[in-house]
Formats: C-alpha cells, sequence, structure tokens
C-alpha cells in the first residue's frame, strides 16, 4: 500500500445473485466488477456514472455496509472488509457517511442534539453530558446552523439545513474520509451552492478525504481532485481532474462530458450516444461500452480492455483504442 | 402575430388544512406560434402549478384560481369541461417528469398511444395503429413494431419519455407543455431527448412550454424565458438577455450557483443565495426574495417591486435592478 493513500480499494467486486427462474443457471447482477482505487489524505476522488453503473454500490461496498464478493479494501494500514461487527463498529469512527436524502436519515422523533450527541457518546469522543452538549454546539456552528438547533427535530428544517445536519452529525466521530453518496442532488440550485461550498471548506480546515459519488459533472468538477468515470460496474477511466475534465479519453467520458447542458454560451459538437445503459444482468461480452461506443471495432466485441496508463501513472484509461488516434479525436 | 397561449395575472390558491394557500401570484407571459418558452424556478416557485393551470389539471374543489388564460384567444379558465377535454390532448399536449407514474402499466404503448388518437379524432382503430406506429418511428424507436406490444414496464426510462412524448404529439397540438421532461433521466438520455424535442420542434412547428429548474435544459432549448421565485414571476427576458444580462439578484445568484464544468475550488467559492425558498403559507410584504438577497433596502421591505422593462423584451421585478456591463 502506498504511503499517503488513506483508503485503498483492490479489485473489489459486488456480485448479487437473482433469484433462481427455470433451469438455467442462477444469474448474477455484477453492480461492481473488479475496481480498484486509491484515496490520498485530504484528497477528494468523485465516482462518476450514471443511474446502474454501480457507483452508489461501490460506496456501500467501501463503508462495509454490504460485504464484498472478492476483492479488498485498505483503510489506514487496516483491512476493513470482511471485519466482524465489533471490530467494524470501532473503526467505522474513521469514516461516515452522507446520503442523499437528509429527511430518510434523520430520525424523525429525536431532537438534533441527541442526534448529534449519539455517536460522541458511542465512540466515546467526549465524556459527560456538559462536554457532549459544548461539541454538539460546536458541530452545529461548524456547519452553518445555530446552536439553538440542537432542540428542534428534523422536520422543523428545510433540505439544505437537514443535509447540514447530516454533515454534522458524519463529522462528530472526527473521520478522515467522508462518502458523499449523492449529497447534494437532491437540493435545489441555490442551496446546493451552500452545501458544496461548506463540504470545500470543512475539508480544507479538517484535512477530510471525501469519496464523492454523484452524476452531477459540473458539481464534481468544481468539488474533485480526481475523478474515476464508471460504466456497467467498471472504472473506464480515471485520473486527475484537470485532464479527465479538459482532455478525456476515454469514448463514454468523452460522451458524457458533453452531454452536459452548458449555460455560457461554450459551443462545443456534442456526442450523442445511441440508445440506453444495458443491463448489468448479461453485460456484454468484450468492452462493456461497445454497444454504444461510437468508435467501436472488431476487437472491442471480444476483448474486455484492461485499465492502462497513459501519458502519467496517475492516469487509468480502459479503451483499445490507441492513443494517437484518441489525441487525434480530441482535437479534431 | 398574435401569441398561441396568452396568461394574464394568473392567481392560484389551493385550499389547505392550514388555511388558504396562494403558490402563484399575478404571474402573466405569452407564447408565440413555434416559440419555445421556460418557465424556471426552484421547488415551491409555483413553476409546475402554473404549468397545470394552463391544462386546467387541478381539483376545482381544492383550488381557487383567478386571471385569464386565452389559447388562441379562447378563454380557457372559463370554458365549459366538456370543450376543455377536446382542448387537452389535441390542442395542447403534456408531458411529465416520472413517465412510468404517466403510463397505464396494463396496457401495451401502442394501444396507449392510439387511444389518444382515437379519442380526438374520427378515425378507425387500423388507422389510430398506423398512426401510433408513424410516431413510434419518428421519435427514434428502434423496431417499432415490436415495441407497440410490449408494456411500459419493458421499455428504459429515455424510452418511456420518448413514448409519453409521442402521446403528446398524437394531435399535433399547437403547445407542448414540458414539466420537467428530462429531470429523470441521466446526462446521455437527457441528450437524446433534448435532440428529439428540438427535432420536432422544427418538424411540426408548435409552441413548447418547458417547465424546469435546470438553466442548461434552457439554454440548450428555449427561446425565452420566464424566472419564477416563491410564486412571482421576478425576472423575463430572451436566453440571450437572461444569461448575458441578467438583472435580477435573484436570477445572478441562481447563475452563480451553478459551476460550469471548467470550474474549479481554485477559482474561490461558489456564488451561494444564502438561506432557503420561502414557504408559500409565510406571506411576505414587500419582495419576496428580500430576505435572501445581498441588495436588500428599506423599500424592498415595504413595496412590493413590479415588473419593469429594462428593454423591449426584457422585463425584471426589482427595485435595485442589476446592470451587468456588457462583456
Amino acid at each position: 500500500m502506498s504511503e499517503s493513500a488513506l483508503l485503498e480499494v483492490i479489485s473489489l467486486k459486488k456480485h448479487f445473485p437473482r433469484p433462481r427462474t427455470g433451469f438455467g443457471p442462477r444469474e448474477v447482477v455484477k453492480a461492481v466488477d473488479d475496481v480498484s482505487f486509491t484515496v490520498a489524505r485530504g484528497e477528494t476522488l468523485s465516482i462518476v456514472g450514471e443511474s446502474g453503473c454501480g457507483k452508489s454500490t461501490l460506496g456501500r461496498t467501501v463503508l462495509g455496509l454490504t460485504p464484498p464478493s472478492a476483492g479488498a479494501v485498505w483503510f489506514d494500514g487496516w483491512r476493513v472488509d470482511g471485519l466482524a461487527k465489533p471490530q467494524l463498529r470501532r473503526i467505522r469512527r474513521h469514516f461516515q457517511v452522507i446520503f442523499q436524502d437528509p429527511m430518510a436519515s434523520l430520525s424523525p422523533r429525536m431532537r438534533i442534539g441527541d442526534i448529534l450527541a449519539e455517536p460522541l457518546i458511542n465512540f466515546g469522543i467526549v465524556e459527560g453530558r456538559k462536554a457532549v452538549d459544548a461539541r454538539v454546539g460546536e458541530l452545529l456552528e461548524m456547519v452553518g446552523l445555530p446552536r439553538e438547533a440542537s432542540t428542534r427535530f428534523a422536520h422543523e428544517f428545510s433540505g439544505g439545513q437537514r443535509q447540514r445536519i447530516c454533515i454534522a452529525r458524519a463529522l462528530a466521530p472526527e473521520p478522515s474520509l467522508i462518502v458523499c453518496d449523492e449529497a447534494v442532488s437532491a437540493l435545489d440550485v441555490s442551496v446546493k451552492a451552500q452545501i458544496v461550498n461548506l463540504l470545500a471548506s470543512l475539508q480544507d480546515r479538517l484535512g477530510l478525504s471525501l469519496l464523492f459519488i454523484s452524476h452531477d459533472l459540473a458539481i464534481v468538477g468544481y468539488l474533485t481532485h480526481r475523478i474515476a468515470v464508471m460504466y456497467l460496474g467498471v472504472v473506464v477511466e480515471i485520473g486527475d481532474r484537470d485532464l479527465v475534465l479538459d482532455r478525456p479519453m476515454h469514448p463514454y467520458t468523452r460522451a458524457l462530458i458533453s452531454a452536459v447542458p452548458k449555460t455560457r454560451g461554450e459551443t462545443s459538437r456534442r456526442i450523442v450516444l445511441a440508445g440506453d445503459v444495458p443491463s448489468p444482468i448479461n453485460p456484454p461480452m468484450g468492452c462493456r461500452f461497445h454497444t454504444r461506443c461510437p468508435k467501436a471495432f472488431d476487437r472491442c466485441k471480444v476483448e474486455e480492455p484492461k485499465l492502462r496508463s497513459v501519458g502519467t501513472p496517475r492516469r487509468l484509461v480502459a479503451c483499445h483504442l490507441g492513443i494517437s488516434e484518441q489525441h487525434a479525436s480530441t482535437e479534431g | 402575430m398574435n401569441p398561441v397561449l396568452e396568461v394574464h395575472d394568473l392567481d392560484v390558491s389551493f385550499d389547505t388544512s392550514v388555511g388558504s394557500l396562494r403558490v402563484v401570484r399575478g404571474v402573466s407571459f405569452s407564447v408565440g406560434a413555434a416559440e419555445t418558452v421556460a418557465i424556471v424556478g426552484e421547488s415551491g416557485s409555483g413553476k409546475s402549478v402554473t404549468a397545470l393551470s394552463l391544462m386546467r389539471l387541478h381539483d376545482p374543489d381544492k383550488t381557487k384560481i383567478s386571471g385569464s388564460i386565452k389559447f388562441k384567444g379562447t378563454e380557457l379558465l372559463t370554458l365549459p369541461e366538456a370543450r376543455m377535454r377536446t382542448v387537452r390532448g389535441n390542442e395542447i399536449g403534456m408531458i411529465f417528469q416520472e413517465p412510468m407514474s404517466s403510463l397505464n402499466p396494463l396496457m401495451p404503448i401502442g394501444d396507449q398511444i392510439a387511444e389518444a388518437v382515437l379519442l380526438h379524432h374520427d378515425k378507425s382503430r387500423a388507422e389510430a395503429r398506423r398512426r401510433a406506429l408513424d410516431l413510434l418511428v419518428q421519435i427514434g424507436i428502434a423496431d417499432p413494431q415490436r415495441r407497440m406490444r410490449e408494456y411500459p414496464h419493458q421499455l428504459s426510462g429515455g424510452m418511456r419519455q420518448r413514448v409519453m412524448i409521442a402521446m403528446a404529439m398524437a394531435c399535433d397540438p399547437e403547445i407542448l407543455i414540458a414539466d420537467e421532461p428530462t429531470t429523470a433521466l441521466d446526462v446521455t438520455v437527457q441528450a437524446q431527448i433534448l435532440g428529439l424535442m428540438r427535432d420536432l420542434k422544427t418538424r411540426t412547428g408548435s409552441s413548447i412550454v418547458i417547465i424546469t429548474h435546470d438553466l442548461g435544459v434552457v439554454a440548450e432549448l428555449a427561446d425565452r424565458v420566464v424566472i419564477m421565485y416563491a410564486g412571482v414571476k421576478v425576472e423575463e427576458g430572451t436566453i440571450a438577455e437572461i444569461f448575458s444580462q441578467p438583472a435580477h439578484p435573484y436570477t445572478v445568484g441562481l447563475l452563480g450557483s451553478i459551476p460550469s464544468l471548467g470550474c474549479s475550488r481554485s477559482g474561490g467559492p461558489l456564488t451561494e443565495i444564502p438561506g432557503q425558498v420561502p414557504s408559500p403559507s409565510r406571506v411576505a410584504v414587500g419582495c419576496s426574495f428580500a430576505a435572501r438577497c445581498g441588495l436588500t433596502s428599506s423599500i424592498c421591505l415595504e413595496i412590493e417591486p413590479r415588473l419593469e422593462n429594462v428593454s423591449p423584451r426584457h422585463g425584471v421585478a426589482c427595485h435595485h435592478k442589476i446592470r451587468t456591463p456588457v462583456a
């Protein structure tokens, strides 16, 4: 494991067997199929992709909310996949999560103060009622809410404020990594910017690592240091933000970026992909993207391309197209 | 040229257990022939309520609508229900955000499209089915013969939305109302649907009213934009005017809070609009945006600003209009 990596995911797989129907072989949904990446301290890695690409399952598997089918997850020198519940519980204070729908993640019957005190007490972060109350107040202020919020209930807050409470709760056990699973997707545009700014400033202040799972490329582009693009359970391209966004190499990444509607009058030729994402039950043979790829050729139908570094070891692309061709078509 | 649709001083309130909620307040706009107008706002802005009012789809027992909605000179708000039914679907088509809840799960999609044709036109079943098949071809569905016989659950989200569009276009309506048509779709599929809508618009020459919160979609599709906030129209103008010279602080904030693709943290934090979208139960005196606005002065808290034109087609309801220097 490399020096600086806080999280290292190695060949992670998560397969869901489907109920047996008839006599044929049992079908398996390969939601995550051999995914590897690292997240350094203080870094944001974003996982982007469309619905069904496996990005949320990946997040859940990394968190240990669901056991992986194969592969390993290393966190700060500890192997955390397959840990027994008590050990997992202890190490979990170091990696927390924020989900998309804050109303579904907050108990409607608990006061905000109690919601925030729970992790403080469970993980033994602070001792004594007074100290807990003081820390709850600090956490609320950190996320831009008044201390008085602690006596109120979740339903008394708006969507953006509730997401702030979820962030405060995630920060309570002083984690070093937070997984954000579509954490700003359900928020209104004007509130989304507030939460994105809050996450960015908290990261800078606390040196947090973020695993930011999102389908919103503009938000990802703003917040992230590195990007991994997923398609049908596999990573097709991973690299530094500037490289992936400004000079995408995989045809899927290029189509995804060109599909984002532009507001500032930038003109770019749009690559419109035909058809829909195929089912992850029987992903296409060869390259999983070949059924929609505008550049597919014979080899793509039979041989699955492996991730290989292009230009710099910090950027990996899984595509059979020669690098020169890709460059030519980027510039053309 | 006379506008196809003219909405004047539209006011919508709902009777609820907590009293009457006024969710749309005095909204006026018009849609010209072959024009695409986008109504933009966040949740609670009243944009969807406005769209449903155009079709008179609110529960008449619980809703009070006043003002005027004229479709080619005919007042829709006072039209008898029987006449209104011939307008819906036939002259004004509508598509919604979630196609799965708008389609009948027990009926093959070919029959559903044909039904729309049969309802409004004196045609035989066979003719209606031919029209349905023709529409499926037009909206770019592969293998339409087979798809005709399939049920909604057998289609993907993007294909279902295409079917919704086919149904809405079945009777060649003069206006298509699209309420968040791409919000539930993935970006690559959204790009397909936006392309299809642009294509249909040029081919059929129908007007489109698109309701959305996504300014990117607006930039792709619309000719003119109406910005709504808390039930009020705060700004209106052509695409170019709204995007390059927004004059209302809310519009400016909205545009600033969406990062464009090239934008990163090194460029500083995103523009925030502080605070939250107000709830319609709280009736504000003065400007409804005053509580979140950086330019608020005493006049904003007392007098509700009226829409004033800053250029012939660009109107703003603000006491402190922002003059963006033309870059």
